[in-house]
């Protein structure tokens, strides 16, 4: 029943149509109506967050919730709803049923996540939106490299996006007095597909492992069986991200690509140095492939942009100078900060003196309000 | 006065020799109707122009889409009061966000350093060099009745009748696109009747004969310099016979 919603808004139509486009391949004439409802906002995010209330429920990791207000408040809290994280009960019920004061410190630390979500949002993303845009709808009219450039700024602009929700939903709850579970950690640093999962939408990564991956067995099984335990896993984890076979094969290539991670042993082994840094390139490449799936509208789209990418070379096209004045600036800020967290998260002390911090929320304020694309834009993952 | 069709279409140089009139070419790249009905409000403030050539773009100037983006050239003008209030009448919560100069000029303090470093003067025509490589076939696209934005077309039709008012003549215009291009004769249908209703000329240039050499083209939406040219010369001729 938790799932019906999500079943009938979000599928109902995929299926159909999936199923009249194989019939009539076959001659055969069959048509249902389809649906052109509009879909409630948040739909994949809040039946998850209920449907792993009723596991825990069920298996009795936690109590049934007695209050229908609470229980409410859990599924719509606001920060989240949209897209994400998506919490466990036991994280956030305890802290609905707390009274809040407010909090200076959590106050200021929920102020800070706030505006670098919104700079992640609005001068990283939306503007290398713009670019990716105006390419993805006629990429054949672009040189190679251009398409190429233009998915590794996709690679960026859906980190920047869903980063920087997430960032604003977890700043938001802060200043509420809520916490919420970290989505992202700096996750283009991954040395593996394994790794990049540790990373990358970190809420949505715990409900697979701990509602569909760990119930069917996880990785204390044979061999075989856990590698269809991870291959089930990415395929629901392409489906809940969209009804449409695309997202399905951005799934596969996931699941396919840490299966042989597994096979090969290389899912938990650790390397310095150059191996490191050759790792982390070779990730973030076949993350980028799959996001090309993920971006373009069809399959065969996807594999028309992927093969015009590597046939017709040529120069990158630089459609703006002030556009990609932005984007460098934009790339610049986000690079200097993941790398001194991931790799001196302990030195550059220097950068935490009161004055530099000061300097730091105001620049990047005044780059918000001057460089960021100040439209109506959405989110990448409120569509899901 | 249209979108980057217009920017990249039309040849003052040209017009001012066929037509003897100075030229000046506001085309903008992504825009339509929502800009230059603000930029029209400026110009008539302090003079109305002979003649003004408005090159139609069913995605800027029909099709229902995100108007906030378009008002974008317009804030940094929001000092003037005809703008601030043609601003905040589309979008009321502008009204406080225009109090803010680095809001006013977001994105565009970029652009005003580039133009400095432009060397040459176009009187706002921006040609294109390249030529269209692309060959594949392309098809029009039909027309969705529910798609079309009140706001554009109210806009189309208060230029329309400010422009009869002060005795400026409008001509309406689709340019040519590549193979007849991206839409039917009938999604501009909006527009067209309004220009018969308040007699002013339309022109539908974009399935004509220079729309089939590939040669005229960079992409199937743009003429290169040479296809703006001879286009220039095309419709600079008509409006010489009315």
């Amino acid at each position: 029943m938790s799932i019906l919603p999500l079943l009938v808004f979000k599928y109902y139509n995929f299926v159909n149509e999936s199923i009249w486009s194989l019939l009539s391949r076959l001659g055969l004439r069959y048509e249902l109506h389809g649906l052109n409802w509009a879909i409630p906002v948040g739909i994949s995010f809040f039946t998850f967050q209920a449907v792993g209330y009723l596991f825990d429920v069920y298996y009795q990791r936690i109590k049934a919730e007695k209050s229908i207000v609470d229980y409410t408040l859990f599924v719509c809290f606001f920060p989240q709803i949209f897209s994400g994280p998506i919490s466990k009960a036991n994280e956030l019920l305890p802290q609905i049923k707390e009274e809040h004061r407010f909090n200076y410190q959590q106050g200021v630390q929920g102020l800070k996540f706030l505006l670098w979500g919104m700079f992640l949002k609005l001068v990283l993303a939306d503007r290398l939106g713009l670019y990716v845009d105006k390419v993805a709808a006629s990429y054949e009219m672009y040189s190679g490299g251009t398409c190429v450039l233009s998915a590794v700024f996709y690679s960026l602009q859906i980190y920047g996006d869903f980063a920087g929700y997430s960032l604003m939903a977890i700043g938001v709850a802060k200043t509420l007095g809520f916490n919420l579970i970290n989505n992202f950690n700096r996750p283009y640093f991954s040395v593996s597909i394994t790794d990049f999962w540790r990373r990358w939408h970190i809420s949505l990564s715990r409900w697979l492992k701990d509602y569909v991956y760990i119930p069917m067995g996880g990785s204390r099984c044979s061999k075989l069986r856990n590698y269809w335990n991870i291959f089930v896993t990415f395929l629901v984890s392409g489906i809940w991200h969209g009804a449409n076979w695309t997202f399905i094969v951005w799934g596969l290539i996931h699941g396919f690509a840490q299966i042989i991670e597994k096979a090969l042993g290389w899912n938990n082994k650790e390397s310095k140095g150059i191996t490191r840094m050759l790792r982390i390139v070779c990730t973030f490449v076949i993350v980028t492939v799959a996001w090309v799936f993920f971006r373009m509208p069809s399959l065969g789209d996807a594999v028309k942009f992927l093969s015009h990418a590597v046939s017709d070379l040529g120069k990158p096209q630089v459609l703006s100078i002030a556009n990609f004045a932005i984007y460098g600036l934009a790339i610049a800020i986000v690079v200097v900060k993941e790398v001194r967290e991931e790799l001196f998260p302990s030195k550059l002390r220097f950068l935490n003196n009161r004055y530099v911090r000061w300097i730091k929320y105001v620049v990047v304020f005044c780059l918000i309000l001057l460089c960021g694309a100040l439209d109506s834009g959405s989110f990448i993952y409120g569509s899901f | 006065m249209g979108s980057s069709r217009a920017a990249h279409h039309y040849v003052p140089e040209l017009i001012t020799e066929k037509l003897g009139m100075s030229c000046f070419n506001a085309g903008q790249d992504g825009n339509g109707i929502i800009l230059q009905y603000g930029r029209w409000k400026m110009i008539s403030e302090r003079y109305y122009p002979k003649l003004i050539i408005y090159d139609l773009t069913f995605g800027y100037d029909i099709a229902q889409n995100d108007n906030m983006t378009y008002l974008d050239r317009l804030k940094p003008f929001s000092y003037d009061k005809t703008i601030r209030a043609y601003i905040t009448g589309l979008f009321p919560v502008e009204n406080l966000k225009l109090f803010s100069k680095m809001y006013c000029f977001n994105y565009k303090f970029l652009e005003i350093l580039s133009d400095l470093m432009r060397e040459e003067v176009t009187d706002g025509y921006l040609p294109i060099t390249s030529k269209m490589k692309l060959d594949r076939e392309y098809k029009s696209f039909p027309f969705d009745g529910n798609k079309v934005d009140d706001i554009k077309l109210n806009n189309v039709e208060k230029l329309v009748e400010e422009c009869n008012e002060n005795g400026v003549k409008l001509v309406f215009v689709v340019s040519p696109s590549y193979l007849g291009g991206d839409y039917d004769v009938e999604a501009f249908e909006p527009i067209r009747k309004i220009s018969v209703n308040h007699n002013i000329p339309f022109y539908y240039y974009c399935d004509s004969e220079i729309s089939n050499d590939a040669n005229l083209f960079s992409d199937p939406s743009h003429l290169n310099d040479e296809g703006a040219r001879t286009f220039t010369c095309i419709i600079a001729e008509a409006i010489k016979k009315l």
